[in-house]
């Protein structure tokens, strides 16, 4: 099989000169380096852009900054009445909670589960979207309808689909199987998994579509001439143009698996089944019982884990997009 | 270029500007003369330093026992006040008045109105409304109706000033959709400054000239909630709007003889909690129970005139209310004690100068059955006898919607976290997170509030408000009624026990005879609510940990089960129509659930089970075996530990403690809280003779029942050896109920125990899924 070469240079690039090492008594004699004034003008327009720009910063930091503090605040106090500075007494307490364990550990099994199928399965359906095949209109249109339907219209037809007298227990029937109470039983993931992929995959094949379009045409023909398959053309070329748009979209759909409590209020309440209950249930009812610091601190570590996770993310898209770049 | 510089640093200014300046629009604009102090909080009229405002004095009027004022149809001329009245007599035709009095409520003089010129038809005639024309002719809505045949005739006359009848309508031929007689109903009736007569049915308007011509007739398709005049004389309708699904109120266009634009008044205002009316001096007047606001077409929101409570003024004792010149209000007012009592008063404003300066406590509640009546006459009273406090309410229940009702707790929660938290609180444990409060350190130590106090001790409490209530060694709220729940049945049947188990009351009601129930009408949704009333044997809430999936609870549901669905025809031998009591009698129904609240109760259920049985009030039942029976208290009260006026919230409390309002007979009897009530409750009702009939009718009266036929009941007296068994169960108790954890508790399991009843689960899959629902709810607040 023949290696793809990268890029081709129709034009030969000038090799960078070396830089010369200086020995440590050259250093002395380097010029220092200067100071570079700045103009007047320079100034002025510094000072008007920065204006220019308090609007925004102000927004931010009443909207998203100066409530981060708070919650950070609130987290280390022992209740919202007495304000009792207990720092870390709060995360030591959420930890050892039994309701926060079992919120934890649905949340995160519901994301590793839902992320990856979503990114993967909106991928599969891009890359299937993006070449011709008929009735690609009507498929799309298809895929993105589950967008516009409102949460409350979803919950509904779910309601109706996975009820214990509902249509797909039904269906099972039919095949002499036991009907199944989807909603409290351990086959309750499913069920939200599936309204999860139902209502995002669209989206992210949107973005996924636009990613595929940007990859340049010029490179695809070039691996066309060089013989390469499509197997070799999707891994090495297209995926690699995409690591940006895979990043992005994993990132959206993991911010959006924390939204799917909003589905899982409406379908089971405030106390659902146990599998169902999820980081979000034990804030939104902390929250009602006056119990801030449980639910701030809960805040903190979920931002936490987030920001390692995107962290991690982004480390792997800069490597994996750097030689791109160069 | 330069001018480009300015013109972007115009606008970057401007962008600063603008936010700054929506925030300063949010500032109140309070709503007396004296502004510049004023601070407006949601429901109160309190200025900075503390006086109350918006205080009006009531100036009761005089009217003779025999007549009643409608003052539903008010018209103002010339300085005088004219209204609808009716005296009553023994004879079924009432004779009709024309009421007329001074602006201030003096000089009240009735004119007979005498029915039209008509045959002797057997018809009796009633005036509904009235109104005044500027030529001083006027115009009634009349009601016919045979009290024989049922007949009903509507008709609208017309008289001059001197009573000659000018027109003479029948109103069923003005209205076209008004069916057969006897289908058309006046609801309402008015005349704006062009004379032109709006006449209002259930559904429809019809619009009449001062002639008595037909202008025009509207209809609604929905029902009329109101008619109103605006000061400009426009007429506006409230009625119901399939789109968008709520109250609207619009303007009559009678240019276009069709119903017109939308009102100005915010529609919190039009499909909120607020009584509306016309009236004088603003277009509309508004009432809800904090206090009357007029409201101007183009104003943001109403301005308060007058604040109830700060008037002394019980704002749900008011039948209607009209609103006078130069800021007065005429009001009728029920009886607290007889709705069918009415009085009438003119009330004014007070001057601000004049009013008495106190200190401010603010009262923290959510509208229920209790507060409605009791608790702002209670406030109103304690505020008159106080020269030091005044107590000012705040209703958290004007933030719930007719679907939602936590709206309210959140905006207690709201203001408990930014420091606004009352002085004191009226607890809704099925509501609040009380223990959650309590935990934070939400309320004062009451315990100490009783000790510094000399005039009262915390011995004056009875012990079942005080024990089951106890937060390590504190006492952190106070109840100032209560009942209690528990299970009754014969002493003989049940052993001396002073409670059971699960398992065991499971296996006294496994061993009855087919033909016996443990319960009258022992359903299956009846068992699990008598069972559920008390759960506390499968929650250990200190460790938050339950037992749901334990044998017990399952062999219980499935007990539950074996019962049948509904009871479709009687089991017993004998006819309950005429021995009400005799399946107790006979043990062929073995226990009662009893909800005690006086010693009379008591009595009762002795009379049902046969009068010379002994009872065991075994409760129901617990983890241990002790009595599971619980208290529920009412008008439970805290007190705020960041209060600045403690003193002040305990001198409230200990008003509703005290011997007045503990002794006080009303409609919604219940034990008093403090030992002194409770022996008097106990003196009083031994002092009284009760009779029981065969049928189950009970009656009690001051007097001895001689005239009673002794085959037909039963006379009996209340004992001492009766009062000290209720007293011993008062004080056996150790369980409080109705928190909002009981009812989120409650909730899941009838929620789950439906899919076992209805076969699709087994007992063991949902006592799983409940202990699965119900342990995560308990690790959340543990």
């Amino acid at each position: 099989m023949k290696q793809i070469q990268t890029m081709p240079q129709t034009v030969p690039k000038e090799k960078p000169e070396k830089l010369k090492r200086r020995s440590p008594s050259a250093n002395q004699n380097k010029p220092k380096h200067k100071k570079v004034k700045i103009g007047k003008n320079e100034r002025r327009e510094r000072i008007i852009t920065s204006v220019f720009f308090l609007p925004s910063i102000i927004g931010v930091m009443i909207f998203f900054i100066v409530p981060f503090f708070v919650v950070l605040y609130y987290s280390m106090v022992d209740n919202p009445i007495s304000k009792n500075f207990v720092f870390l007494d709060n995360f030591k307490a959420l930890l050892g909670n039994a309701a926060f364990q079992r919120a934890v550990k649905n949340t995160l099994s519901f994301s590793v589960i839902a992320v990856p199928l979503v990114v993967l399965l909106s991928l599969v359906f891009a890359v299937i979207l993006y070449s011709n095949i008929p009735f690609k209109t009507q498929f799309r249109t298809v895929l993105i309808t589950p967008l516009m339907v409102p949460v409350a219209s979803i919950v509904l037809i779910w309601q109706v689909m996975f009820h214990q007298n509902g249509s797909v227990n039904a269906m099972l029937s039919m095949f002499g199987l036991a009907p199944i109470d989807w909603l409290k039983s351990e086959y309750s993931h499913i069920v939200i998994v599936l309204l999860y992929l139902w209502k995002n995959v669209g989206y992210n094949m949107i973005l996924f579509m636009a990613a595929l379009a940007n990859i340049p045409k010029d490179i695809m023909e070039v691996a066309e001439l060089e013989g390469a398959n499509a197997f070799q053309k999707f891994f090495h070329i297209k995926l690699r143009y995409l690591s940006s748009s895979l990043v992005f979209v994993s990132i959206l759909s993991l911010i959006n698996s924390f939204k799917v409590f909003r589905e899982v209020y409406l379908l089971t309440g405030d106390y659902p089944y146990e599998n169902l209950y999820l980081l979000q249930h034990f804030i939104n009812n902390t929250f009602r019982s006056l119990d801030y610091q449980k639910l701030s601190a809960a805040a903190i570590i979920m931002c936490l884990v987030m920001i390692v996770i995107i962290g991690i993310m982004c480390i792997i898209d800069n490597k994996i997009g750097r030689d791109l770049e160069e | 270029m330069r001018c480009k510089k300015i013109i972007a640093l115009a606008l970057c200014l401007l962008m600063l500007i603008a936010p700054m300046s929506v925030i300063g629009c949010s500032k109140d604009e309070t709503s007396s003369d004296d502004n510049s102090d004023k601070i407006n909080t949601s429901n109160q009229s309190v200025t900075k330093s503390g006086k109350i405002t918006n205080v009006y004095r009531t100036n009761s009027i005089e009217i003779p026992e025999d007549i009643i004022i409608n003052i539903g149809s008010i018209i103002i001329r010339s300085e005088k006040i004219y209204a609808l009245g009716v005296k009553n007599s023994d004879n079924v035709v009432q004779q009709s008045l024309l009421v007329s009095m001074d602006m201030d409520g003096s000089n009240l003089s009735f004119e007979p109105i005498n029915p039209p010129d008509s045959e002797d038809d057997g018809m009796v005639w009633h005036i509904n409304y009235m109104c005044i024309l500027s030529d001083d002719s006027k115009v009634y809505s009349i009601a016919r109706y045979n009290t024989e045949t049922s007949a009903n005739e509507c008709r609208l006359i017309k008289t001059d000033s001197g009573g000659n009848e000018i027109f003479n309508l029948n109103l069923y031929d003005v209205f076209s959709d008004s069916g057969e007689s006897g289908g058309l109903y006046i609801t309402q009736m008015c005349a704006d400054s062009n004379d032109m007569i709006y006449i209002a049915s259930d559904n429809d308007i019809a619009v009449l000239n001062s002639d008595g011509s037909k202008n025009f007739e509207l209809d609604l398709n929905s029902y009329i909630e109101g008619l109103y005049l605006t000061q400009n004389g426009k007429a506006a309708v409230k009625y119901y709007e399939n789109e968008p699904k709520s109250s609207v109120m619009r303007y009559i266009d009678t240019g276009n003889k069709a119903i017109g634009q939308k009102t100005a008044l915010p529609q919190e205002f039009i499909s909120g909690q607020y009584q509306i009316i016309s009236g004088s001096e603003y277009d509309f007047y508004l009432k809800n129970n904090i206090g009357i606001y007029g409201y101007n077409e183009g104003e943001d929101k109403p301005k308060e005139l007058l604040n109830f409570v700060n008037s002394s003024v019980n704002p749900n004792l008011i039948n209607s209310f009209y609103a006078l010149p130069d800021s007065k209000f005429l009001c009728s007012f029920y009886d607290i004690e007889n709705h069918e009592e009415t009085s009438l008063a003119v009330l004014d404003r007070v001057p601000d100068n004049e009013i008495k300066e106190k200190t401010i406590i603010t009262l923290g509640f959510i509208y229920d059955d209790y507060s409605q009546y009791y608790l702002f006459n209670d406030i109103i009273n304690f505020n008159l006898k106080s020269d030091t406090y005044c107590i000012q309410p705040k209703d958290y229940s004007i933030y719930n919607t007719p679907y939602d009702y936590k709206p309210a707790v959140t905006a207690l929660n709201n203001d408990i976290t930014t420091g606004n938290v009352p002085d004191i609180l009226l607890l809704y444990p099925a509501e609040m997170p009380v223990k959650s409060y309590e935990d934070k350190g939400l309320f004062a130590d009451l315990y100490e509030i009783m000790d510094n106090d000399p005039e009262f001790d915390r011995e004056d409490l009875l012990r079942c408000l005080r024990v089951p209530f106890e937060n390590d060694g504190r006492l952190f709220r106070i109840g100032t009624s209560f009942n209690v729940q528990t299970i009754v049945g014969k002493s003989k049947n049940l052993g001396d026990r002073a409670g059971w188990t699960t398992s065991e009351m499971m296996d006294f009601a496994q061993s009855l005879p087919e033909d016996t129930q443990l319960f009258e009408n022992m359903t299956r949704e009846n068992f699990m609510n008598i069972m559920l009333s008390q759960v506390c044997e499968f929650i250990d809430y200190e460790n938050g940990t339950c037992s749901f999936d334990s044998d017990g609870f399952i062999n219980l549901l499935k007990y539950a089960k074996s019962l049948p669905e509904k009871i479709e025809q009687s089991i017993y031998e004998y006819d309950t129509n005429e021995d009400f009591n005799a399946p107790y009698c006979n043990d062929k129904i073995m226990l009662t659930r009893l909800n005690i609240s006086s010693f009379e109760q008591y009595l009762i259920e002795k009379a049902r089970f046969g009068i010379d049985e002994e009872l065991n009030m075994i409760g129901f039942p617990t983890e241990d075996g002790s009595n599971g029976s619980v208290i529920m208290v009412s008008g439970e009260y805290a007190i705020s530990a960041k209060s600045k006026s403690k003193e002040g919230a305990w001198e409230f409390i200990k008003y509703m403690m005290s011997d007045e309002l503990q002794n006080r007979k009303n409609s919604v009897q219940k034990f008093p809280s403090t030992v002194s009530a409770l022996e008097r409750l106990a003196e009083n009702q031994m002092a009284q003779y009760y009779f029981y009939s065969k049928s189950g009718r009970w009656e009690s009266s001051d007097a001895p029942f001689d005239d009673k036929d002794e085959n037909s009941g039963t006379r009996i007296y209340l004992t001492q050896d009766d009062v000290d068994a209720v007293k011993a169960l008062l004080d056996s108790i150790t369980v409080s109920k109705s928190s909002s954890s009981d009812v989120q508790i409650m909730n899941i399991i009838n929620e789950e125990t439906s899919a076992y009843f209805n076969g699709v689960k087994s007992a063991e899959e949902v006592a799983d899924i409940i202990q699965g629902r119900i342990s995560i709810y308990l690790s959340e607040i543990s």
